[in-house]
């Protein structure tokens, strides 16, 4: 525990009452001069190159001559993929194009009851597979680097191990491979979503994926809320007085705010297949996952694969990433260990010092 | 009451009389008070004997169909667990099937707030130890600060310490049997009371003519299914490499 000399007011309770009493002052004023519909993320150029209904294929505009990729972000459908490029100064996408990467990135809409039957084979084989065609054909490049994010990190595992020759590299991070690997943590905190998901019977987990139809973002949002309650509720008081006066912060924390207010449904039939086939039944590294038909084995992943995983990661515990390595039999394989949580590998200042190079690094060993 | 035949006997010629007045009363109008006066003698009658009956048949508390303390029981015996088996048993073709209908989503949804507030209770019992520690600690905290004599924690440092007691804490409850026994429950009472709910508004949405989830997802899934094998026919006849992945 720290203690507090009053922030500068001056040491005793009266001085740290004075501090507190300034810092609700400063973001008061902070949240009455705050234009909240101003609040922008996801906002470096691109330009949308495919699309197939509500899924889009956009590629960045490059702001040096790219040399490497091209390198298509993937993120699952829990979340959304502008996380990775929430502002200047916390975007991933950025540091990347700065790099000389040819960045694209699938944006999967918002799933409706009309998408209702949309499972892995939908997205992990036949919307992937149309997705690096037309890479191909933009860039011109016989083949591309997927780089996938927690779910979308699964679907391209999927589409790498049923089409080995298919990918140039395969860069993950924070993806879930051991499902069961989370009994190997030994934090506490950590691996609630599969302790949770076991929990359940199978059956009752399909009854209640088929009775919503699809996964509501709004439940998928209040599992996430209960995974560390007393943060949740802290982050709207003792968090926004820490930050009060510094403009930049409360406008990061606002953008954070904006991107997790954003959560699209799950279609029905993939998070059937998550919960249940992955989840519950961990058949990714038991071999029997299929996909179009087809068994993903993960020993017959043959390009590059680049592995980033969160060491504070409670929603994929570490175990449940770096499992993959055990998995591979003809893949290179790199591990990056970044020291944050989930989402912190992507928006922490440490992290940007961290996930970005290593991802140029390892394409340039892929050229 | 009772002349030897029993309460069920006496029930049933309570219900005799009232049917034989209304079966004796005249088709003038003239005779309808007096067949309306008859009936409800006749039915006043019978439920105060049935509920003389059901006392002795169901001591103790909520035990009785006619205490309320039992009607909210769905297990153990008398009281609305016979209406409770009841309706779990076929559906009868012609008679009472809305009424069963109604029953059995009455039943689900007292089922889904009993687990709701189980589960709400071991949530709380959770938090309640999370304050409980916080406290403790904070006072350990205060006490060292004051032994050696550095400034008390700050209003930051309170708040970190409740976040950091709270959440190891709450960690702990949503491992407990407890918390995964009712999150359980919860998830299978909600299951089962939407899933009745649902069929109850299909019902009502086919009377009036308007489409049901099932029409829909019956739609979808054939929407879903056609557009696959469309993009497998164009992909065939595509030239390669220009709807599929090199």
């Amino acid at each position: 525990m720290s203690t507090g000399q009053g922030g500068g007011t001056g040491g005793g309770a009266g001085g740290r009452m004075a501090d507190l009493a300034s810092r609700m002052a400063r973001l008061g004023a902070q949240l009455a001069r705050a234009d909240l519909r101003a609040v922008e993320i996801a906002t470096t150029p691109r330009d949308e190159i495919w699309r197939e209904g509500k899924i889009t294929l956009s590629r960045y505009r490059p702001v040096t001559a790219p040399r490497l990729g091209p390198l298509v972000i993937l993120h699952g459908l829990i979340g959304r993929q502008t996380m990775t490029d929430l502002e200047p100064g916390r975007s991933l996408v950025q540091r990347l194009l700065a790099g000389g990467v040819d960045t694209y990135v699938v944006d999967w809409g918002n799933p409706t009851r009309a998408d209702r039957f949309l499972d892995f084979t939908d997205y992990a084989e036949i919307f992937l597979g149309e997705v690096l065609a037309a890479v191909s054909r933009e860039s011109g490049a016989a083949r591309a680097a997927l780089f996938g994010i927690c779910q979308g990190g699964v679907f391209a595992l999927c589409h790498a191990a049923l089409h080995p020759q298919r990918l140039k590299g395969l860069a993950l991070a924070v993806t879930p491979v051991d499902f069961h690997a989370d009994v190997e943590d030994p934090e506490p905190g950590h691996g609630h979503l599969n302790l949770w998901t076991r929990n359940l019977d199978p059956d009752l987990i399909a009854r209640m994926v088929d009775d919503w139809g699809n996964l509501p973002g709004e439940l998928t949002g209040a599992v996430f809320q209960n995974l560390a309650p007393a943060r949740t509720v802290s982050k709207y008081g003792a968090d926004l007085l820490e930050i009060a006066g510094d403009d930049d912060a409360f406008e990061t924390f606002l953008r954070m705010e904006k991107w997790l207010a954003d959560r699209p449904d799950h279609p029905g039939a993939a998070a059937r297949e998550w919960l249940v086939g992955l989840y519950a039944e961990n058949r990714l590294v038991e071999g029997t996952f299929m996909v179009a038909g087809q068994p993903v084995r993960l020993g017959d992943i043959a390009c590059p694969v680049l592995n980033i995983y969160g060491a504070r990661d409670h929603i994929i515990p570490p175990p449940c990433s770096r499992a993959l390595g055990r998995h591979l039999r003809h893949a290179p394989y790199r591990e990056v260990e970044v020291p944050t949580g989930h989402i912190g590998v992507f928006v922490s200042r440490r992290a940007q010092a961290i996930v970005p190079p290593a991802v140029i690094e390892w394409l340039e060993g892929l050229d | 009451m009772s002349d030897g035949g029993g309460a069920e006997g006496d029930l049933f010629r309570l219900w005799l009389e009232g049917a034989r007045a209304f079966a004796e009363s005249g088709p003038d109008a003239g005779a309808a008070w007096s067949r309306a006066e008859a009936m409800h003698k006749a039915w006043a009658r019978f439920s105060d004997a049935f509920a003389a009956a059901a006392a002795d048949k169901h001591p103790g508390p909520g035990a009785s169909p006619l205490d309320p303390a039992g009607w909210l029981r769905p297990e153990g015996q008398g009281g609305m667990a016979d209406l409770w088996r009841w309706i779990e048993g076929p559906d009868l073709a012609d008679i009472f099937r809305e009424e069963r209908a109604a029953i059995r989503a009455t039943r689900e949804w007292i089922a889904f707030a009993a687990a709701l507030e189980q589960f709400r209770a071991v949530v709380a019992e959770g938090w309640m130890r999370a304050f409980k520690g916080f406290v403790e600690r904070l006072s350990n905290d205060l006490a060292a600060a004051r032994a050696e004599k550095r400034p008390d924690p700050d209003w930051s440092a309170m708040t970190a310490l409740w976040r950091d007691v709270a959440d190891a804490e709450m960690a702990r409850t949503h491992r407990s049997d407890a918390f995964l026994a009712a999150q359980r429950d919860l998830v299978e009472a909600q299951i089962a009371l939407r899933s009745t709910l649902r069929t109850r508004i299909d019902r009502l949405a086919g009377f009036l003519g308007l489409p049901t989830r099932a029409e829909l997802d019956d739609l979808h899934a054939t929407v879903h299914a056609l557009k696959r094998e469309i993009r497998e026919l164009r992909a065939r006849a595509a030239p390669p490499g220009m709807d599929r992945a090199p």
